[in-house]
């Protein structure tokens, strides 16, 4: 495994959200755009911001401040959305800011320790970077996109019908 | 028996065609048992199993070719009146259909088409021996059962037949003669099922280019590059060899049967005889179709249909998918269009009138009609006939009404009309159930129609037309009907809705009813066959194309269910509105009318908030309580739209914060991460590049038969 040359780094792309720093790996990101406006869509998970267009395609947007409970976030100019592909499925994640495209060596990157932040849910996590001081949280994309989110869209659809009824 | 080539490169040509000949055996089959004295008919049944047999054997799928054999062995026996077409031999071939669909479906996923039709085929020579021996006739297929055409063929095509030249070649003959070449008449038979024989012209005529000249051939060249000629073609050639070279040139072709080689001897004195013999051969022409007629005539008939063959491979096939990303393209076109007409008009303003600024504006007006033109052919490109649905039933109908014991008429109109493809994918199921409705449920027993004085047999009637925007397809009956008081009842005991509620139901609402989960048709009218397909189903599937599903009902007259559809899935009409400074389009189909209504004048009844419209109550919906959107200190405005939506009989206002207007838009679904929002649609991108939502009216008021109950008094 170490005489591969390509499984000796991770090319992560750097993010911040509230304070803290988070990597995705860059073959699932497809772009990043600046904040465009969101039409927001009734009736699914708090955390789903809305659709956007993009470039002809409707692209739903998740708000990652909301997904993991960290209260409201702040649009500024830095703000971006992230677009991922995830198991076919094109998302658009709100983050406060992207920073930088990083290599880090596989040898700093660590399983995650039980408790880190007190801020997310350990599930979303796939591993810990260390960069120059720097803690990196690597996220497990899917678990983020869709643990626990068709409980909730679920949820909201039930409501919903108990609502009408 | 594999020849000499490599089939695999043939084989989507064959499924092709054989997929071609089932639907011509499908169709025909079931109108030859009404229409039983129908030659053409025959004809065209023979000629499709025939043309099945020749690819099938020359593919080498030896049980398809036997199969069509024996097939084709009975229906010449009908073919030539030996046979009378009845019901247990329309069975048998239908059985030998089923079959061969088998057979082929099997070829198709790679298998070798080994599928047990030894009984089948005993029963059919059963039935094609049976009657052969009342019948003495010389060209029994009996005495060569192998291949029956041959023997009939085989006398008029083996000696040489008498030719005749024109002026022009006699010259040409002639002069060759003179110089002292020899030149020969050729006759190459190919063999009966040949796969190309255009093809195997073809080498025929370049390998006797190497050691002569084709003087002419019969038929021409052109009609034997276009296939129009049986297995046997005539050729005059101008050489210096001798027959035996020649004929070794030819046999070294394979599939060639036979092979004819006669010297042609003209000079001046002769001259006069070829005349003579052109005589002889009008008597002969005028004799053979008499005597190969039967045989003949599938394949001119079969040119004459040709035309469709050359459009066919005009054809590409494309994926969906790819059209869908063009639709895509297409419609950032669109928004940028508006975007670049916006530019030109604030460019204008700037700079004021310019020769670049009215280029610009030129330009981009003529992009504006472009991307039009482009939407819609690819829109157009998308549409299907109906009749690829259709087409199946009245195979299905034949044996749904011989199984149940019915006697039933089916009528198909309106093949031509043509659909989006999505929506024919899905249109197939819906229709199954309804037909199989109509003919369990509907169509009375040949016994009780008599009695209730209608005639024993009953109608289907399967119609398809598009009516503006729409397609209509309506299933229609003369069976029994529904009763409005059985409905009632039913739904009561099945704890669909209360007895109270069901009193109040009109009759119309009543037999809509049918449409209410849990509601099997099955106990309600009839349990012939016992499988009464939830009409619930059919509404969802219906209503998941964007279509409607009505019904109308008369007790002992017949039930008439009408479907309504989009032309395509991709563009609607919708009339766009404002809400909370959001833009939402109500698709125009569920759109009955818009009103204007004060607030004063919303009353209250049972906790829903109605106004009264023309004297009937009108239920009525804040919009934005709906979605989930309304924001508490806003204030109320005193006057507002409201947007009536119907859902089947009912009516429901839906409040609104101001209108917009009609659009065209294109509907895009919200994604697999979104999913299904009940309420909505989808999602189209605006002229602007915003994002709007296009509202689902039933999903917005649930989609219960109780609540809609709610709504009716």
């Amino acid at each position: 495994m170490e005489d591969k040359k390509q499984n000796t780094e991770e090319q992560l792309v750097v993010f911040s959200l509230a304070g803290e720093t988070y990597g995705v790996d860059i073959s699932v990101v497809h772009e990043i755009i600046r904040m465009q406006a969101i039409t927001k869509v009734p009736r699914t998970p708090h955390f789903v911001e809305g659709v956007i267009n993009l470039r002809g395609r409707i692209v739903p947007v998740i708000d990652l401040h909301k997904r993991f409970n960290l209260g409201d976030s702040e649009e500024t100019q830095h703000s971006r959305i992230i677009v991922v592909e995830v198991a076919g499925v094109t998302v658009g994640m709100i983050v406060d800011s992207v920073s930088e495209v990083l290599r880090l060596p596989t040898s700093n990157i660590e399983p995650p320790p039980p408790v880190i932040t007190n801020s997310i849910d350990s599930a979303y996590l796939r591993a810990v970077g260390k960069w120059q001081e720097q803690l990196i949280i690597l996220l497990d994309l899917e678990k983020v996109l869709y643990e626990n989110e068709k409980k909730e869209l679920q949820q909201s659809h039930f409501e919903l019908n108990s609502n009408l009824a | 028996m594999t020849s000499d080539f490599d089939v695999s490169q043939y084989m989507g040509l064959f499924l092709d065609e054989a997929e071609e000949q089932l639907q011509i055996l499908d169709e025909s089959i079931i109108v030859l048992e009404h229409d039983k004295e129908n030659m053409d008919l025959l004809n065209k049944i023979f000629r499709a199993a025939h043309t099945l047999k020749g690819s099938s054997a020359s593919m080498g799928f030896d049980n398809i070719a036997r199969l069509t054999h024996a097939m084709e062995s009975v229906l010449d026996r009908l073919r030539h009146r030996d046979l009378a077409v009845t019901t247990e031999i329309a069975n048998l071939l239908l059985e030998s259909l089923d079959n061969l669909r088998l057979l082929i479906n099997n070829v198709a996923g790679g298998g070798e088409g080994d599928l047990d039709v030894s009984q089948l085929i005993g029963k059919l020579k059963q039935v094609a021996q049976g009657k052969a021996i009342e019948v003495s006739e010389p060209t029994s297929p009996k005495t060569e059962p192998v291949q029956p055409e041959k023997t009939q063929q085989g006398t008029a095509q083996v000696t040489a037949p008498p030719f005749v030249l024109d002026d022009v070649e006699t010259n040409v003959i002639q002069s060759a003669l003179i110089k002292g070449f020899n030149v020969w008449h050729i006759v190459v038979k190919l063999v009966s099922d040949c796969l190309m024989k255009a093809a195997r012209a073809y080498i025929v005529f370049n390998n006797l280019r190497d050691v002569g000249e084709v003087v002419k051939t019969i038929p021409s060249t052109q009609e034997i590059e276009e296939e129009k000629f049986d297995d046997t073609f005539e050729i005059f050639l101008v050489s210096k060899e001798d027959a035996y070279v020649i004929n070794d040139i030819i046999k070294s072709i394979s599939e060639i049967d036979q092979v004819t080689i006669n010297p042609v001897n003209i000079d001046k004195d002769v001259a006069p005889q070829v005349s003579e013999q052109d005589a002889q051969q009008v008597e002969i022409k005028s004799l053979q179709p008499d005597a190969t007629q039967k045989v003949a005539d599938p394949f001119k008939k079969k040119t004459s249909e040709k035309p469709a063959t050359p459009v066919k491979t005009q054809t590409v096939r494309v994926d969906v998918q790819r059209l869908e990303n063009l639709m895509n393209l297409v419609g950032e076109l669109v928004i940028d269009r508006t975007r670049l007409l916006d530019v030109g008009g604030g460019l204008k303003n700037q700079l004021g009138s310019g020769d670049l600024i009215d280029t610009l504006e030129e330009v981009s007006v003529h992009i504006g009609r472009i991307t039009t033109d482009l939407q819609e052919e690819i829109m157009k490109a998308r549409m299907f006939p109906i009749e690829q649905v259709f087409n199946r039933f009245p195979r299905m109908v034949r044996d749904l009404a011989q199984k149940a014991n019915r006697e039933v008429e089916f009528i198909v109109e309106g093949k031509e009309t043509e659909l989006d493809r999505t929506v024919i994918e899905e249109i197939g199921d819906p229709l199954i159930h309804l037909l199989r409705n109509a003919i369990d449920h509907g169509i009375e027993s040949p016994e009780e129609r008599v009695a209730l004085g209608k005639p024993t047999q009953g109608k289907v009637h399967l119609k398809a037309f598009q009516q503006e925007n729409q397609i209509v397809i309506t299933v229609e009956d003369d069976g029994r009907g529904m009763s409005p008081e059985k409905m009632r009842s039913t739904a009561v005991e099945k704890g669909i809705i209360s007895a109270e509620a069901a009193a109040r139901l009109s009759d119309r609402e009543a037999i809509n009813l049918i449409f209410s989960a849990g509601f099997s048709t099955a106990t309600v009218i009839s349990d012939i066959s016992g499988r009464g397909v939830g009409m619930d189903i059919v509404r969802a599937h219906i209503e998941k194309i964007n279509g409607i599903i009505d019904i109308d009902s008369v007790y002992g007259k017949g039930t008439r269910f009408t479907i309504k559809l989009p032309l395509t899935l991709a563009i609607n009409r919708s009339l766009l509105v404002y809400l909370r400074e959001k833009v939402f389009a109500f698709p125009l189909s569920s759109v009955v009318e818009i009103i204007n209504v004060e607030r004063k004048n919303i009353q209250r009844v049972q906790r829903r908030e109605v106004v009264m419209v023309r004297g009937e109550v009108l239920p009525i919906l804040k919009l934005s309580t709906l979605l989930d959107i309304s924001d508490d200190n806003e204030q109320e405005p005193e006057r507002f739209p409201v947007v009536v939506c119907g859902i089947s009989e009912k009516r429901v206002g839906f409040v609104v914060d101001s209108l917009i207007g009609e659009q065209e838009i294109v509907i895009k679904s919200l994604g697999d991460y979104i999913g299904q929002v009940p309420g909505l649609a989808g999602a189209t991108i605006m002229g602007d590049g915003r994002v709007a939502l296009i509202l689902d009216v039933r999903g917005l008021v649930g989609q219960t038969g109780a609540e809609a109950s709610g709504f009716a008094s």
